[in-house]
């Protein structure tokens, strides 16, 4: 099966993108209270 | 187009090996196919579309004359504010996201969606954040009467219904920023073999870009509504000026969030159109890299405009300057867009089937819309305008005719590939045209009344304003009778199956790996990436 094998190989790279996004939001998430708290 | 059939053929030997969960519920609430969650995403946006299009039919209806007649006016900001909520969240954003489900791995040629099982999860959360939202309609005290915009200190004032509306819209959210990273996921690590980003369909272009724009922005809104909720619940003041916070603080975390959501619910539209219009006139797309470019700078456009929802509120002169010109900027790549949908009309070979006409009513209502923009955008102009039902006309064409139409379109067009039979022609021709010539009275006459002064968020107006009210309400109302008729033919062409078989290709010029499926397509497709032909891709650098 190596389409199977293919989309095997993939993995790494899909959870590298998911981590990478997940903290971009986390981050965003977290920067607007600082910025509010400093701002106000 | 006949080269299509035999791919199918093909994939269809491969295809019938595959089988689906066998019960109902491990099928419809366990599954993790992308087309099945597709689906769902689609029948629940469907359903939102007629709880917050029965919310429209109370405003029009008290609006029908002048005076209180049929609700109470707080009961008329409730729907105003519900209305909002329901279709931005329930009904627009979802039914891209089917969409989205349903086609992306399919243009693409991957097997499913990156995360099958966190895509369960980023809709099974939906109906919990909905049944929360719709809830505080029964509480004492009724459900956030202060407009989707939850400005404080207003929003904050209503009863115990602000604390369910935000953990409403944190779940929304959280499904949201958890579609978005699938998506993305999907398209970046998915594709078949050869099939180069500036290959991919427009469709798929205009999704990855919105995906990062959700992933921008909907932890922004998150962040807000939190500190709404310590507002409320917890003593901070972030928003509250007796507090030391400042309430005009809010406003620009909102719309940091609002505006690039205006153009989360309408780059999908434009990918809709982009795929639709190459089909019917029989002519590849004109400028396929100029759109996905465009398509890039609306979205960064869209994170230094926020400011223009706000020029009433005060601020600095160079800030109102730099607002309102960075706002007229965004004409410039929208301009590219239409200029290029019209070019690919241009001496096309073109048939008029639904999914066109309503592809080509979305250009022509959705330019009148993004025309109003710019007359919002002009400073001056806006003090005049802002909070008007001038405002509403133009957001409702961009929404309406902008977004919904799309959707229908894309409904049309991609169901036989969906039942495996053609929706009823005549009918869906039928629905196009009363809902086209409906919708133009509905929201038409709103142009006019907002020029001439009438507020908006009101339930009861000066007389003068009552024809075009009277006109604008019997538009509401068979505007929303006839989509009747589109729930009718969706009922029809899925459940019983009345139409004529559909083929593989569906439509004469349709190009793209999706139509190299059979219709209707198989449960399990792509399980092999398939060989990437330029001949049979719609879009990108290749031959025509």
């Amino acid at each position: 099966m190596p389409a199977q094998s293919d989309r095997n190989d993939r993995r790494p790279a899909i959870r590298r993108t998911v981590l990478v996004l997940t903290l971009i939001a986390v981050a965003l998430y977290g920067l607007f209270f600082i910025r509010v708290m400093l701002l106000t | 187009m006949a080269h299509h059939g035999d791919h199918a053929d093909t994939h269809a030997d491969h295809d019938d090996h595959d089988h689906k969960p066998s019960g109902f519920f491990d099928r419809w609430f366990c599954g993790t196919n992308h087309k099945d969650i597709g689906t769902l995403y689609l029948l629940f946006s469907l359903l939102m579309f007629f709880i917050g299009g029965s919310m429209a039919l109370v405003i029009r209806a008290e609006l029908f004359q002048p005076g209180l007649q049929l609700v109470e006016p707080d009961f008329f900001n409730q729907m105003t504010t519900m209305h909002a909520l329901v279709m931005i969240f329930g009904a627009v954003m979802p039914a891209f996201v089917g969409l989205a489900n349903w086609m992306i791995p399919m243009m693409i040629g991957a097997p499913d969606m990156a995360l099958p099982r966190m895509n369960n999860w980023s809709f099974w959360i939906m109906p919990f954040a909905f049944t929360l939202l719709l809830s505080t309609l029964f509480m004492d005290g009724g459900g956030p009467a202060g407009g989707w915009t939850l400005y404080p200190p207003l929003s904050i004032q209503g009863g115990n219904n602000v604390a369910f509306v935000i953990f409403a819209v944190h779940m929304m959210g959280i499904s949201s920023i958890m579609g978005a990273i699938n998506i993305i996921a999907t398209i970046l690590n998915m594709r078949a073999p050869g099939l180069d980003l500036l290959k991919m369909p427009v469709f798929v272009w205009t999704w990855l870009i919105t995906a990062f724009l959700l992933i921008a922005v909907m932890p922004v809104l998150a962040g807000s509504v939190t500190m709404l909720l310590t507002d409320k619940y917890f003593g901070t003041s972030f928003f509250n000026a007796a507090g030391g916070g400042d309430p005009v603080m809010f406003q620009h975390i909102f719309w940091f969030f609002g505006h690039p959501e205006v153009y989360i619910m309408i780059l999908p539209a434009f990918g809709v159109a982009s795929e639709i219009i190459p089909t019917f006139a029989r002519k590849p797309l004109f400028g396929y890299q100029a759109m996905v470019y465009a398509t890039a700078s609306i979205a960064f456009l869209s994170f230094i405009v926020w400011a223009h929802h706000m020029f009433t509120v005060g601020m600095p002169l160079g800030g109102q300057i730099f607002f309102m010109y960075a706002t007229m900027l965004i004409a410039i790549p929208t301009g590219v867009k239409v200029f290029n949908w019209v070019a690919t009309m241009w001496r096309g070979s073109m048939t008029f089937e639904t999914p066109m006409l309503f592809a080509i009513a979305f250009v022509v209502l959705f330019t009148i819309g993004g025309f109003s923009g710019l007359m919002l955008a002009i400073v001056p102009a806006d003090f005049q305008y802002h909070d008007t039902y001038f405002v509403v006309a133009h957001f409702h064409y961009v929404l309406v005719t902008g977004a919904i139409f799309s959707i229908m379109a894309a409904v049309y067009y991609w169901l036989p590939k969906w039942t495996g039979r053609m929706y009823n022609e005549t009918l869906g021709k039928v629905h196009f045209w009363l809902s086209t010539i409906t919708v133009n009275m509905l929201f038409f006459p709103q142009h006019f009344l907002g020029l001439a002064g009438m507020p908006r968020r009101i339930p009861d107006y000066n007389v003068a304003f009552a024809d075009f009210n009277m006109i604008s309400s019997i538009g509401g109302f068979a505007f929303g009778l006839s989509q009747l008729l589109f729930a009718w033919l969706i009922i029809d062409t899925c459940f019983l199956k009345r139409g004529a078989k559909a083929t593989s290709g569906v439509w004469e010029g349709a190009k793209g790996l999706e139509w190299t499926l059979p219709s209707p397509a198989p449960y399990h497709s792509f399980s092999t990436p398939p060989k990437i032909d330029d001949s049979v891709l719609a879009h990108g650098d290749v031959s025509h």
